[in-house]
């Protein structure tokens, strides 16, 4: 799909006339921000905003997230444990301490 | 003031002109500096804001009756509690400049050097495909061995340049990012700012109504009593009570059968007018 995110008050408007007017393209929209279509006509209404607002719209190329694709297993197994924890203040940080699990500062070192 | 039709002058608090002439045109005239090519200019007092509003009445009009009673009353200099507030967000908004980063060419030649290599790539391999059918035929591979070296020498060089694009690309990204980060900024100084300004017109239009709802009662071919509500009447009457309220010297343009002449028309609105027939 086609993330698109609006920078100013003229574009976050023009975003909602598109997203009003072609509705049929537009996957979901939250405020600022619609996911269109990986259509060319989703395309065309993004490149149009573009066009018309510059660095004002921001478009990203989004897909589906699969973790048992992206993500190795101590990852999942991880968010999988903190949220079944019997402690809810518990930080994760404290969490995986005394666990085998991985820490956040080495989880935010490896890229995908 | 004094305005200039074609070849005809008119002077006076209040003038009467029979000559035709775009309502509009008149009242545009009163508020931009007259340049010498223009068919009809006017020199009078600088118009408060309020002027683009009501500065020209003409049964075809709109008008956005809250906003102009609103401004009428900053021509009447009333102020609000969320003037300040409004003038400091306007200065932040100055201050902070609304950068722009261009990434069209980068993304262009990702996407050309990055066919590129496909091409190549593609050629490498038949190449080299075709080379190992004519070793297993014995046949002579002399010139494949060569076309397959020269390929594969492009194929390296357009690789270095797809990464080269790759990282351009990446470094304007990440400008883009910093430039959003300001913008995103200015998004929410510009929403406070609409916010305020809302509050302030609604402040305003809230002290002036009372005054708004007699000026329609009183205006000529208006309603004949004080209206329930006073914005639901049409947009002349609206606009009229509007210009009346509001305290301005600059000539209001009438182009409205309401007022037997222009004398009585600037009495009722307290200004200078100019009468279109």
């Amino acid at each position: 799909m086609l993330l698109v995110i609006t920078y100013s008050r003229a574009a976050r408007q023009t975003l909602r006339n598109v997203c009003r007017a072609h509705d049929d393209c537009v996957v979901g929209q939250f405020g600022r921000v619609a996911l269109l279509e990986a259509t060319e006509f989703g395309a065309f209404q993004a490149l149009r905003l573009r066009e018309k607002h510059g660095t004002g719209v921001q478009v990203e190329w989004t897909q589906p997230f699969n973790e048992y694709e992206r993500v190795r297993e101590g990852v999942r197994e991880a968010a999988v444990a903190y949220e079944a924890r019997d402690e809810p203040a518990t930080p994760y940080e404290r969490f995986a301490a005394g666990r085998d699990l991985p820490a956040p500062d080495r989880m935010r070192g490896e890229e995908l | 003031m004094i305005l200039r039709l074609a070849d005809t002058v008119y002077r006076g608090r209040t003038v009467t002109v029979d000559g035709n002439v775009e309502p509009v045109a008149v009242a545009r005239a009163v508020r931009e500096v007259p340049v010498d090519e223009s068919r009809v200019t006017v020199r009078a007092q600088t118009p408060a804001p309020v002027h683009e509003r009501v500065g020209c009445l003409h049964p075809q009009m709109g008008l956005q009756t809250r906003t102009a009673l609103a401004e009428a009353g900053r021509a009447r200099g009333l102020s609000t509690r969320f003037d300040a507030a409004i003038r400091e967000l306007r200065q932040a908004l100055r201050e902070l400049s609304a950068p722009t980063v261009e990434a069209d060419d980068q993304r262009r030649a990702v996407a050309e050097a990055s066919a590129e290599t496909a091409r190549l790539r593609e050629r490498v391999a038949t190449t080299r495909g075709r080379l190992a059918a004519h070793r297993e035929l014995d046949g002579d591979t002399d010139e494949l061995e060569a076309r397959l070296e020269s390929a594969a020498s492009d194929l390296s060089e357009a690789e270095t340049s797809a990464v080269a694009a790759e990282q351009t690309l990446a470094r304007t990204r990440e400008k883009a990012r910093a430039a959003r980060a300001v913008l995103d900024r200015r998004m929410r100084l510009e929403d406070d700012l609409a916010n305020r300004q809302r509050q302030a017109r609604a402040r305003l239009v809230d002290r002036l109504t009372d005054a708004f709802a007699s000026a329609v009662a009183a205006a000529p071919g208006g309603p004949d009593s004080r209206p329930a509500d006073p914005f639901a009447v049409d947009a002349v009457t609206a606009g009229l009570a509007v210009a009346r309220i509001a305290d301005f010297d600059a000539p209001v343009v009438l182009a409205c059968d309401r007022f037997p002449d222009a004398d009585a028309a600037s009495a009722w609105l307290g200004a200078p007018v100019v009468r279109l027939r």
